[in-house]
């Protein structure tokens, strides 16, 4: 590829004492979907984390369009197009949906431009317009990741990475969750995405990466970090040997 | 949180095991581990070509605040083009300023018309409670809206009282509103400035500093004796009303005494108090607002859709304390004086207490809050009478403290919206039993 997206070089981190990531080095090209795989506490979280801004690196450097990014905050990155749906608590439980969706078009200046941000959202999940005035706590499991979906679309995100979407999913709604990913990634948005039922992103990524105790074991086709990611379940059941 | 067991034998060996008790977090913890390579990567900004176009790199926060606060229009929902939803399942209509703006102006005619059909003594109660109405108000944003406690709002008000006073005390020709928004600017920045610990601290620890902040208010301005007057405090001259108005009245043949003192005094305090409800009610329900409660809700989601956490928590500090300087402000006006004394711990912990029992969040609740703080004095008073308890005693005077620690408990118990939220759902029941009648027929 041309010019890397996100690129990590030899990036380790911890979480005070505990080392979490060993020099862990990879890159996402614009619009390029990669899989994260890999068992519980194998620092997959970590890197998204680290992408994001919520952890610093302890050493190494993430660098994003080029420019080092070690040491911003979130919320630049975000606004620089980072966008980051964590697990589970992406949304903000007392506000509306409307609320949260006008969250995610906070950058669409002037009240015209933010209304047509939520028809947008409107029309593509109509869901989301009948129950606009709910509070988002009250939206169930599948409502509420469509929404935190739906509201990192609005921001326009150059690269969105995903953070165990499916948790707790009836398959149903995991299918229409990946389905908005699908969307996503035609209007050219890259991705990285982390996720415990590998058949799912297998369709939807260019790449894989598999991730054990921190460090990156294979980074490859789909099929190679299947198979990966196969042998190192393994016998065990996805028991981390150690 | 990786489990230790994670490491193996080849891995770097972690630094609690290598004899290195360091515990804190980030970098520092990876200095303390001789076994790691640390390289410090030298902070870069990032290119400016790197946004997206319609990415603002910084909201330039002052501009942006102002025009959330004074904003005229804002269509309510039920009025917009995706308004879809059946109607009880729609937000709340959110006014903005052209809808409150009526509302407040007829507030304020109602508090004119009443000062009419009161007596003097209560008149004056009813001006100092519109100085408290105005402090609860930010506090109640504070708490409420973006989650974090002050135990230091009567310092902030206190601030707010001696810079007025100082400043009308060495600028006697200037109008007294221009000392009161100067003391509101100066106690936006004594509020910023103690509020950068919230940037850090949380929920009980936020609450113990500023209550130190707050304890050390009364002490600190007792040592500047040359500019606060020591322990007397400062005397202003009394607030009268302006000629025009008193000769408007003579002409209008309806007397000088219409515009009596402390009919006027109520005038300027509720004035000054409505038009802060007023915009913090606006600003609360514009995208600031929004980031507020956002923030509040999960500060680590919040930022992570590109809000500034910290610079949130100091901005509703910073407006907090404003409120509470232009209070304060009003309250030196009106009592033609201000003492050390009166801005102590105790005031801080009642207006805590006023606000819960009156409502958080709400801007009707801080009425309520305010209009109890100040005329539960009358009713103590009066009930130190009853039992003959002197109001100097040991029991006397700490009556009004120990009755709201009491009403606090019983709210928090019973019902944790205070006054307003009771009021509402007896509103509720009486419109759903309006609407059924309505049906009958």
């Amino acid at each position: 590829m041309s010019e890397a997206l996100l690129c990590f070089e030899e990036v380790s981190a911890n979480y005070g004492p505990y080392r979490a990531l060993f020099d862990v080095s990879f890159s996402v090209g614009a619009g390029e979907v990669v899989a994260l795989w890999g068992h519980n506490g194998a620092g997959k979280s970590t890197i998204a984390r680290v992408a994001s801004g919520l952890v610093r690196p302890a050493s190494g450097t993430v660098r994003f369009k080029g420019a080092s990014i070690n040491s911003s905050r979130p919320s630049t990155l975000a606004r620089y197009g980072i966008c980051h749906v964590n697990e589970g608590r992406a949304i903000f439980g007392t506000l509306t949906v409307e609320e949260n969706l006008k969250l995610g078009s906070r950058h669409r200046w002037g009240w015209r431009a933010q209304q047509a941000a939520l028809r947008e959202a409107y029309e593509a999940y109509p869901a989301l317009g009948v129950a606009k005035g709910r509070k988002a706590a009250l939206l169930s499991g599948g409502e509420q990741r469509q929404l935190a979906l739906v509201k990192a679309m609005l921001t326009r995100p150059v690269l969105l990475i995903a953070d165990e979407l499916s948790l707790g999913l009836s398959p149903a709604a995991t299918v229409a969750t990946y389905a908005l990913l699908e969307g996503l990634r035609r209007q050219g948005t890259a991705m990285v995405i982390i996720e415990q039922r590998i058949e799912h992103v297998a369709a939807l990524a260019d790449r894989g990466l598999v991730i054990d105790r921190g460090r990156v074991v294979l980074e490859g086709s789909v099929a190679a970090a299947m198979e990966a990611m196969a042998q190192l379940v393994g016998p065990q059941g996805g028991v981390a040997q150690g | 949180m990786p489990s230790p067991q994670r490491y193996s034998p080849t891995d770097p060996m972690p630094s609690y095991l290598s004899g290195l008790t360091s515990l804190t977090s980030g970098e520092g913890a990876a200095v303390a581990d001789p076994s790691h390579r640390v390289v410090r990567v030298e902070a870069k900004a990032l290119p400016s070509g790197t946004a997206p176009q319609h990415f603002a790199p910084t909201d330039p926060m002052p501009p942006y605040l102002a025009v959330a606060t004074l904003r005229w229009k804002g269509i309510p929902q039920r009025f917009s083009p995706t308004a879809k939803a059946p109607r009880y399942l729609s937000t709340p209509t959110h006014q903005p300023m052209l809808w409150r703006l009526p509302l407040t102006v007829a507030a304020f005619l109602a508090i004119v018309v009443a000062t009419f059909n009161l007596s003097p003594t209560t008149n004056n109660s009813l001006a100092i409670a519109a100085c408290y109405v105005a402090v609860i108000g930010g506090l109640s944003m504070l708490t409420g809206i973006s989650g974090q406690i002050s135990l230091g709002n009567g310092a902030f008000m206190g601030f707010g009282s001696y810079a007025t006073a100082i400043w009308i005390t060495h600028h006697p020709s200037q109008p007294v509103w221009f000392a009161i928004i100067l003391a509101g600017i100066f106690g936006a920045a004594i509020g910023a400035i103690v509020g950068l610990p919230a940037t850090k601290l949380r929920g009980p620890y936020l609450a113990g500093a500023t209550l130190a902040f707050g304890a050390a208010f009364s002490s600190t301005v007792s040592y500047f004796t040359s500019w606060t007057g020591g322990d007397q405090g400062l005397a202003l001259p009394q607030l009268v009303p302006p000629t025009w108005l008193v000769n408007h009245s003579n002409n209008l043949i309806l007397g000088p005494q219409i515009v009596a003192n402390n009919r006027y005094w109520a005038w300027v305090a509720w004035g000054g108090a409505l038009i802060i409800l007023l915009l913090l009610s606006n600003l609360l329900t514009s995208r600031f607002g929004r980031q507020f409660r956002a923030v509040r809700d999960d500060d680590v989601a919040a930022e992570l859709q590109g809000i500034n956490v910290a610079r949130t928590r100091v901005t509703a500090f910073a407006i907090s304390s404003m409120c509470a300087a232009v209070g304060g402000g009003l309250l030196a006006v009106v009592q033609a004086s201000v003492s050390p004394n009166t801005f102590n711990t105790t005031l801080s912990i009642g207006l805590l207490a006023s606000m819960v029992i009156g409502g958080t969040g709400t801007m009707l609740g801080a009425v309520w809050g305010g209009l109890l703080w100040e005329f539960s004095n009358n009713w103590i008073a009066s009930l130190q009478n009853h039992f003959n308890i002197s109001p100097t005693g040991n029991v006397g005077s700490q009556l009004q403290p120990l009755i709201f620690g009491g009403a606090l408990i019983l709210v928090m118990l019973l019902a944790p919206g205070g006054i307003q939220r009771q009021l509402s759902m007896v509103k509720a029941i009486v419109l759903r039993y309006a609407r059924r009648g309505m049906l009958d027929r």
